[in-house]
């Protein structure tokens, strides 16, 4: 039964906020169930990345009180349904450290993580997030300690300007999670979703091989 | 130890790679329940009137508070060209009346509650124009072209139709350069907040004095009474630089709504938001004995510039008298007014477009020559400035081509185009040689020492991604005595001491003069203090014998007889001590020497010869700037100047309709900035030299960085090839 | 952006209730494409229908073939996908960003719309989204545009990787509309302008997509995709080429070539094809399917190129799946 896995989902998070069950208008669909090959790690990606609603409702085209776990946090925030996800982090909640730079999904400077993944965040919409672990730039570090693909890009110089940096770094901190770094051309294609203006690139490349503990080249 | 040319990681790293600095469009992050927000509605024509406005169903869209035409917006006063950088008339045209010179041009401005409201309020608001015919391009208008001999007087050394017609051989040619945009990541964000006794605007700029003059004058009010901050700025490479409509329009919301308002230009609108380099067409005559010693350089330029901007912006061919001691030299600009935003810089508005032609032309000479393309630049090597006929302040343009040369493997080409292959690609070496005018800007600084033994250095100046706020540390740290880590700098806000704009590659040579008088004469003041107080071991002493070391003050000779400045500070019961800083750049006329900055490029492609796509896959860049403030940052920035390059050789050209002069890659997958993977290891060299000249020693990074690329690039793949593409940038399709 | 209302739903039957009698309605799952066309104005949506709980989201593998749920995630890193069917794995990891890889889905992918600038600029004439307001493109800067299947009102190019893999392997499109059921052939999906060019597909409005069925076949594991763009990575195909190919003992038995960036709809290269088939893989033969692969071209003023491209593209793409 599908449900199930709903209610798994909704169990592994923080107590508050109103019940999702209560809106349920039907039981609930993840639709990852049936995946070839036997292939686990594929079901986990699809169930991750797919991030279903687990209700059917609709909310009509007006501000609506939403929460949305940012960064280990569950915020509460007033968006419309139009509202980004991008705009919802930097205009509602503060969370200014994601940035816009195209607004089109062209540049990667928005990219945040949802459910451990990279996106960017100016393409997706905050109520399409409400079930999802979200992380931006500002809960990469562990209090002071910084992650360490910040501590190589502090180390390898990989910015100038900084405005790209946020959205370099999750794309960066996704990037090893997914198992690209392994040479410097893999970590070129794999981070070319993140325009640099300034050029960093190079010292991007060594920052992500770093992290990825394959050597500063 | 000294501060000044060590790596020192940037002081502001921390806060960019955690998320925690703020630009312009993150503020207000206190209070900003006030905070609404503006977008502008920008004309679909690119000349022609405006025949009505229905704002009807904008204004009846959720959460609108205002909306500005040129029926409702303050009057302007004009801004003098003097006072502003840029477009200065253009004040004349922000909402003002209904004529539209360009295609983007600000034609309405929604206010409302929200972002998403401003935003699809702006979508609404219907404009009919009255359109008529623009010219579209260069070549449209060339026709038309005309001399402005007030900003491009030709430029000339000896008589080069002699020289020339004595040349043995001659190379003419012609290149073309297309418009190109700045594209910084930060698109252009401004807040304003005006209140009956000042207006304080948060902006995207590169000069934070000059907006603030630009505003005071335009509205009417003393320069006292606005204040601009820019302290995180997302890069600008020469787009935020000019007077631009974004920050007058959001002063007029603020002023009209009484709200503090926020306008962030989309990534459409940077097309035609801040200006863009110049599209150009170049015709060269290279005259040369069979030696390869030139007997004459000609140029032949002409440039667009906007319909409604009366004066060209600059003259692309300025530097091209400079890299080579040709005894005849001729270089003009002509100018075609075009239904565009006014050009600005880009990264060497003279250097890199001008010298992009002349760099190909002596490969093309090489080639003609048998000549290898070094060589032939050995050989017109310069000991003189040809255009002032004056000894340089110091030149280490030879030790670059050394240096980059050995490091590249030169040596190693095989001069015949086509003969060096990978597997399926043609393998192209290439070079090219780069200078930049070396100079600097009125700055002042002021440092302050507090009581517990910290200091900090301001100057109102910005920091592009470059790396200001970290050599304004060392510099300011090394002067006063005192370790980097009890050193802060302080920058972007035009309360603070005057700064100038962060342009021409003048930022760093500027801030470092003026942190080090004021590091130095604060040094002074308290070692002044201390030889008159009887409470110090320093009492008595002679100023002049007094070292300072790590923030401990002592007797030369003897270093027991000493003590902290934290120490002269609380006996004195002073919270703190401060001292200003002028540095005045040596003025340009009766100029005794030439100032110049020098490099060259070294670039290798691959050319895939059946699909005709190219990758720069090595690039050495040696670099003669002076000293380097710091190695670090400093490596970084010309990484990232030759990567610019790369677009400008191989992928970016802004595209306009000829019919309609409307640009038709108007965002970020249309225009093709380099990503990560188009990009190879580069190498940079710095060859240091001392110059008695300059202060510090300091020419600047910022531009020469990104001069030379492009044309090492064409020449690589014309190795590679044998084909020549005189047309930037060289996309596939040009090599088929 | 405009505003709009946005509905979950769980099931094929809901959401299709829900868009069908809706004109103003739109379904949403990955938002890559939707969220930009909205904002930019080509679509005046007042409804998102989010469908990304719809049980679309398995990759199976048999011995009939492929089927790939609509909302399949990653399909390019599936075992079976890489090595039974590379073209498909290559088109999927050239179509993007991998942050837009991370949340496109394949059949919201096939449906992404032309990426020609007067069709992107709301102001520019452009039949394809105002009908009859004329075509920007046909003496405009259509160096991106198609030199196949155009029309006189629309030379637009579909920009879908994906759909040319899918098209070189005889995929077909399942879908699920008000009527019922039906299969459309990949390469059938999308309409050609003709006069027409505002008729984008031959789907219903509400008809769903939900998945896409790869028939087993002797050259999917033979295959390859080629894709030249004007920088390195994260841009639209200038051109792009998906080739499969069947060789036994040293002979074209059969063989797929499909083109990307030249049309409205993925193109299936035929002539070339018919060219191939018989002949030995070689040189000769590889540059003979590409000539064959640029007839009937009509080019337009700035990209006559595209031409010599193609035929080079198609010999270089085959060139890889030699022995």
């Amino acid at each position: 039964m599908p449900d199930d896995v709903g209610s798994r989902e909704s169990a592994g998070r923080a107590a508050g906020g109103p019940s999702r069950r209560q809106v349920l208008g039907r039981g609930a669909l993840l639709g990852a169930a049936t995946v070839g090959a036997g292939v686990a790690a594929q079901a986990e990606a699809a169930r991750a990345a797919t991030a279903p609603p687990v209700r059917e409702e609709t909310l009509a085209a007006e501000p609506v009180e939403i929460s949305l776990r940012v960064n280990g946090r569950e915020r509460t925030l007033s968006v419309e349904p139009r509202t980004t996800l991008l705009d919802a982090l930097r205009e509602r909640l503060g969370l200014t450290g994601t940035k816009k730079g195209c607004d089109q999904g062209a540049c990667g400077a928005c990219t945040v993580l949802v459910d451990g993944r990279r996106v960017n965040s100016c393409l997706t919409l905050a109520v399409m997030r409400r079930d999802a672990e979200i992380t931006t730039i500002e809960g990469l570090a562990k209090g002071d300690e910084l992650h360490p693909v910040q501590r190589a890009f502090l180390e390898c110089d990989a910015f100038q300007c900084g405005y790209c940096t946020s959205g370099q770094i999750m794309s960066a901190a996704a990037l090893i999670e997914e198992g690209h770094a392994g040479s410097p051309g893999e970590v070129r294609e794999w981070m070319s979703g993140n325009i640099c203006r300034c050029g960093a690139y190079p010292n991007i490349v060594a920052a992500v091989r770093q992290a990825a503990g394959g050597g500063a080249r | 130890m000294s501060a000044v040319g060590q790596p020192l990681a940037r002081v502001e790293g921390r806060l960019k790679v955690t998320g925690a600095a703020r630009y312009t469009a993150d503020l207000p992050q206190d209070d900003g329940k006030d905070l609404v927000h503006a977008v502008a509605v920008c004309a679909t024509v690119a000349k022609g009137r405006i025949t009505s406005i229905d704002a009807r169903q904008a204004r009846a869209a959720g959460g609108v508070l205002e909306l500005i035409t040129h029926r409702n917006a303050p009057r302007l006063r004009p801004v003098p060209a003097q006072e502003v950088f840029g477009p200065a008339h253009e004040t004349l045209l922000v909402l003002q009346d209904d004529r539209v010179h360009y295609s983007g041009q600000p034609v309405a401005v929604v206010v409302a509650d929200t972002l998403e409201n401003a935003t699809h309020a702006a979508s609404l608001v219907r404009v009919e124009y009255a359109a008529e015919r623009p010219v579209a391009t260069l070549f449209e208008g060339i026709d038309d072209a005309f001399d402005s001999p007030r900003h491009a007087p030709p430029a000339t050394v000896g008589d080069a139709d002699r020289g020339l017609a004595e040349a043995a051989v001659v190379i003419d040619r012609t290149y073309t350069t297309p418009a190109q945009h700045h594209h910084p990541m930060e698109t252009m964000a401004t807040t304003v907040r005006w209140t009956a006794e000042e207006v304080t605007v948060h902006v995207s700029t590169q000069t934070i004095s000059m907006i603030r003059d630009g505003l005071a004058t335009t509205f009417g009010l003393r320069p006292e009474q606005v204040r601009v901050v820019s302290e995180f700025l997302g890069g600008g490479f020469g787009g935020k630089g000019a007077w631009c409509w974004p920050s007058v329009v959001t002063a007029m919301a603020a002023r009209l709504t009484g709200r503090q308002v926020r306008l962030v230009t989309t990534r459409r609108q940077m097309f035609a938001a801040t200006g863009q380099r110049p599209h150009s067409v170049q015709r060269v005559r290279l005259g040369a004995r069979r030696d390869g010693v030139l007997t004459a350089i000609a140029q032949d330029c002409v440039g667009d510039t906007s319909a409604f901007y009366d004066t060209p912006p600059f003259f692309i061919g300025a530097a091209t008298p400079v890299p080579y001691a040709a005894p005849n030299i001729r270089t003009t600009q002509r100018f075609v007014r075009v239904n565009c935003q006014t050009p600005v810089p880009m990264r060497s508005p003279v250097e890199g477009v001008g010298l992009v032609s002349i760099e190909s032309a002596m490969d093309e000479l090489a080639a003609e020559l048998g000549v290898d393309p070094l060589e032939l630049r050995r050989r017109n090597y310069a000991e003189r400035d040809p255009n002032s006929g004056l000894p340089w302040s110091s030149n280490g343009l030879l030790e670059c081509y050394e240096r980059g040369a050995r490091r590249f493997g030169w040596p190693e080409r095989n001069p015949k185009p086509r003969s060096m292959r990978d597997g399926r690609y043609l393998v192209g070496w290439g070079m090219a040689t780069a200078v930049r005018h070396a100079g600097s800007d009125p700055t002042s600084a002021l440092v302050r020492l507090g009581a517990d033994g910290r200091a900090v250095v301001q100057i109102g100046s910005q920091d592009l991604g470059t790396g200001t706020f970290t050599i304004m540390t060392q510099v300011a740290a090394d002067a006063l005595g005192v370790p980097v880590a009890m050193m802060r700098a302080e920058l972007g806000d035009t309360d603070l001491p005057n700064g100038g704009g962060s342009f021409g590659s003048h930022t760093a040579a500027s801030v470092a003069a003026a942190a080090r008088l004021a590091g130095e004469a604060l040094r002074a003041k308290v070692i002044r203090i201390a030889v008159a107080d009887d409470g110090s071991p320093l009492s008595g002493a002679s100023p002049d014998d007094v070292l300072v070391d790590d923030g401990y003050l002592f007797v030369r000779g003897d270093r027991s007889r000493g003590e902290r400045y934290a120490q002269i500070l609380r006996r004195n019961r002073l919270q703190a001590v401060d001292a200003t800083g002028e540095h005045t750049p040596p003025p340009r006329e009766g100029a005794t020497v030439a100032r110049w900055a020098f490099g060259a490029d070294f670039t290798e492609v691959k050319v895939d010869p059946e699909l005709g796509t190219v990758r720069v896959t090595r690039h050495v860049k040696a670099i003669e700037a002076g000293r380097i403030i710091n190695p670090r940052t400093a490596r970084s920035q010309v990484i990232g100047g030759v990567v610019m390059g790369i677009g400008q050789a191989l992928t970016e050209a802004t595209e306009v309709d000829r019919r309609d002069a409307r640009i038709t890659n108007a965002s970020f997958w249309g225009y093709h900035v380099p990503v990560n993977a188009d990009v190879p290891d580069i190498d940079a060299i710095f060859v240091e030299r001392d110059d008695p000249h300059i202060p510090g020693s300091v020419k600047g990074l910022g531009e020469i960085a990104t001069i030379g690329t492009a044309p090492a690039i064409a020449n690589a793949v014309f190795h590679a090839t044998g084909k020549r593409v005189r047309d930037l940038p060289i996309t596939p399709d040009k090599l088929l | 952006m405009r505003p709009f209302s946005y509905t979950t739903v769980s099931s094929v039957r809901s959401a299709v209730l829900q868009v069908s009698p809706d004109p103003k309605a739109q379904y949403v799952a990955g938002a890559t494409e939707v969220l930009n066309l909205v904002r930019e104005g080509q679509i005046a949506a007042d409804r998102l229908v989010d469908i990304r709980a719809l049980p679309l989201t398995s990759i199976r593998a048999g011995a009939d073939g492929l089927h790939i749920g609509a909302l399949a995630r990653h399909v390019e890193n599936h075992p079976v996908v890489r090595r039974d069917y590379p073209v498909l794995a290559q088109a999927l990891l050239a179509g993007a960003s991998p942050q837009v890889r991370n949340m496109f889905t394949p059949g919201g992918n096939l449906l992404q719309r032309t990426r020609c600038s007067y069709y992107r600029d709301v102001s520019f004439a452009c039949n394809r989204r105002e009908p009859g307001s004329g075509c920007g493109a046909l003496e405009g800067n259509n160096r991106y545009n198609a030199i196949f299947g155009g029309s006189d009102h629309c030379i637009a190019v579909h920009p879908s990787d994906l759909a040319v893999a899918l098209t070189a392997l005889d995929a077909v499109a399942r879908t699920q509309g008000p009527a019922g059921a039906r299969a459309i052939p990949i390469e059938e999906l999308h309409r050609l302008p003709g006069e027409e060019p505002h008729r984008e597909t031959v789907l219903e409005h509400g008809e769903l997509i939900t998945g896409i069925d790869v028939p087993a076949s002797r050259f999917a594991a033979r295959s390859h995709y080629l894709k030249i763009r004007d920088r390195a990575s994260f841009a639209f195909a200038l051109v792009s080429v998906a080739v499969a190919v069947d060789v036994r003992r040293g002979v074209v038995r059969d063989c797929r070539i499909a083109l990307g960036g030249v049309a409205p709809r993925p193109w299936r290269a035929r002539a070339a094809e018919a060219a191939l088939t018989g002949k030995p893989l070689n040189e000769a033969s590889r540059r003979a399917a590409g000539k064959a692969a640029a007839s009937g071209a009509v080019p337009r003023r700035h990209n006559r190129f595209k031409v010599a491209m193609v035929e080079r593209a198609v010999a270089r793409a085959l060139s890889e799946v030699e022995d």
